[in-house]
């Protein structure tokens, strides 16, 4: 039943994602074909203009994603469609990691679409040689890998928090939609800065990552600093992701009051 | 014998407002019930607390003697006031979703009810008329060989010419033995179908028993005895 369900939400969700996908990619090539122009004025407001349009189509492919994702879980679990899948033979828990794995599996392709894209347009030495500088003698491959390892966590995290705000916010009986927003936010943030508390702890046993705290016009990084940096994020993202997760499953298990 | 479905106490209030109050029913296997009340009355209440989609304040639910939950699911269909269909869907991947979810779900009766009212399986959902969509939920709902049909409000949305085509319907196409149970306010279209009748006022039962025997001991209809019981009252 859980495949059915991740199934059936994926190709909601993305059916009209792929449209998004599509004029990012787009837009992404025709920015790296205008970069061939960019000597003659009208060549380079073309590339500009381009450049500008693959920013706005990268920003929107996340943007997008979660919004439908959130769309999606109010419309299923409170709306209308609650009707339907509320009656499903299938339990609360079963339906909330449906929900939980389409997400998952729906920003990992955006996150996809959304690197490829920027490759397309965007890298080139110069960027390489960017991040060398600040990352002193570190694992190129290392760098990119984790730095996308860590957005995709933050995406994940940003979406798990705005369902577990709708969950918390459907428990009451009036002005769902605005509990779950406030909510939405004042946890985003207040997690976000129980994040920098945790790297900051971390200052404590590591004098590099202390100094990052203490020098703002510092902008190299050891390549170790870098490691342990990456690690700790990436930890307490998984830990604050874990945890609302199963905080947010296990209200939804107690029941739904379906509008 | 245990009752196939069994509500034992049932409270429910939202904010402050008492919406079903200390609610005991039993509802027995093969007979037709009707559930009657004015609008506001608490039927759509009881039905959702009885499919899941909404948390009793207290008492409990049993189907089969077991509380309600996944297995219960499997054998109740439930026909809600509202449509709720995903509206990108055509009919066939409606009917293909169905078949995939629940088990008794008979594709060839869906078939053979979508001719009856004159739908077509290539038909995209978004651009079907209200009615039309609740005809289509009418099909997927009396298409499975559920144990227990909910259907609440069945004829709210369609014209007084199709209600007799919707209830006959839902007589010829519900499994041999099962129960069903019609919320409606609109009495005298159902009342030639119903075996049983529980009234329902005011988040309490008013009165349940069986339809011919009110019928014979009140010398009237079921619709007449709803409207002295509640409309009598108020005019008083």
């Amino acid at each position: 039943m859980l495949k059915k369900l991740v199934k059936y939400d994926f190709l909601w969700i993305n059916r009209q994602m792929l449209v998004f996908f599509a004029i990012t990619v787009i837009f992404a090539v025709l920015t790296r074909i205008t970069e061939g122009f960019a000597d003659s004025v009208m060549g380079e407001i073309i590339y500009r203009i381009m450049r500008g349009c693959t920013i706005a189509a990268l920003v929107n492919a996340i943007i997008n994603c979660a919004i439908r994702i959130w769309v999606r879980f109010r419309q299923n679990f409170y709306k209308d469609e609650a009707y339907l899948t509320h009656t499903l033979p299938v339990s609360k828990s079963t339906l909330y990691d449906g929900k939980i794995i389409s997400s998952i599996c729906t920003v990992l392709l955006s996150v996809a679409v959304v690197i490829a894209s920027f490759f397309i347009a965007f890298w080139n030495n110069d960027i390489y040689e960017y991040l060398r500088n600040v990352f002193k003698d570190g694992d190129m491959s290392f760098i990119v890998i984790s730095l996308f390892a860590t957005a995709i966590l933050e995406v994940i995290y940003a979406i798990n928090v705005g369902i577990f705000s709708i969950v918390v916010g459907h428990r009451s009986n009036n002005s769902r939609v605005l509990i779950s927003v406030i909510l939405g936010f004042v946890l985003y943030y207040g997690l976000q800065w129980i994040l920098l508390a945790g790297i900051a702890i971390a200052g404590i046993f590591d004098d590099s990552i202390q100094a990052m705290f203490g020098d703002a016009s510092n902008t190299s990084i050891g390549f170790s600093t870098y490691r342990t940096l990456m690690l700790i994020t990436n930890v307490l993202y998984l830990t604050l992701c874990t945890g609302l997760y199963f905080g947010g499953k296990k209200l939804f298990a107690k029941g739904v009051n379906v509008e | 014998m245990a009752a196939l479905l069994e509500c034992k106490h049932l409270c429910k209030s939202f904010d402050r407002r008492v919406v079903l109050d200390d609610v005991s029913l039993k509802i027995d296997k093969g007979k037709i019930y009707g559930l009657l009340g004015k609008n506001g009355a608490g039927k759509s209440t009881l039905i959702k607390l009885v499919n899941d989609l909404l948390t009793i304040d207290s008492g409990q639910i049993l189907f089969k003697g077991k509380p309600i939950g996944v297995s219960s699911k499997a054998h109740i269909s439930y026909l809600p006031e509202r449509t709720y269909l995903d509206k990108t869907m055509t009919i066939k991947q409606a009917f293909k979703m169905f078949g995939e979810f629940y088990a008794d779900f008979d594709l060839e009766r869906a078939r053979t009810l979508l001719e009856d009212l004159d739908l077509a399986e290539d038909m995209k959902i978004s651009k079907m008329s209200k009615g039309m969509q609740e005809k289509l939920q009418l099909i997927l709902v009396m298409s499975r060989d559920a144990d227990l049909y909910i259907l609440d409000e069945p004829l709210g949305g369609v014209d007084p010419a199709t209600r007799d085509h919707i209830l006959d319907t839902i007589l010829s196409n519900f499994k041999e033995g099962s129960s069903v149970i019609i919320s409606t306010h609109l009495i005298s279209d159902v009342e030639r179908i119903l075996d049983d009748v529980i009234f329902i006022d005011k988040g309490k039962i008013a009165l349940t028993g069986s339809a011919d025997k009110l019928r014979a001991k009140e010398k009237s209809s079921i619709d007449e005895l709803f409207r002295r019981m509640f409309y009598a009252k108020k005019a008083r």
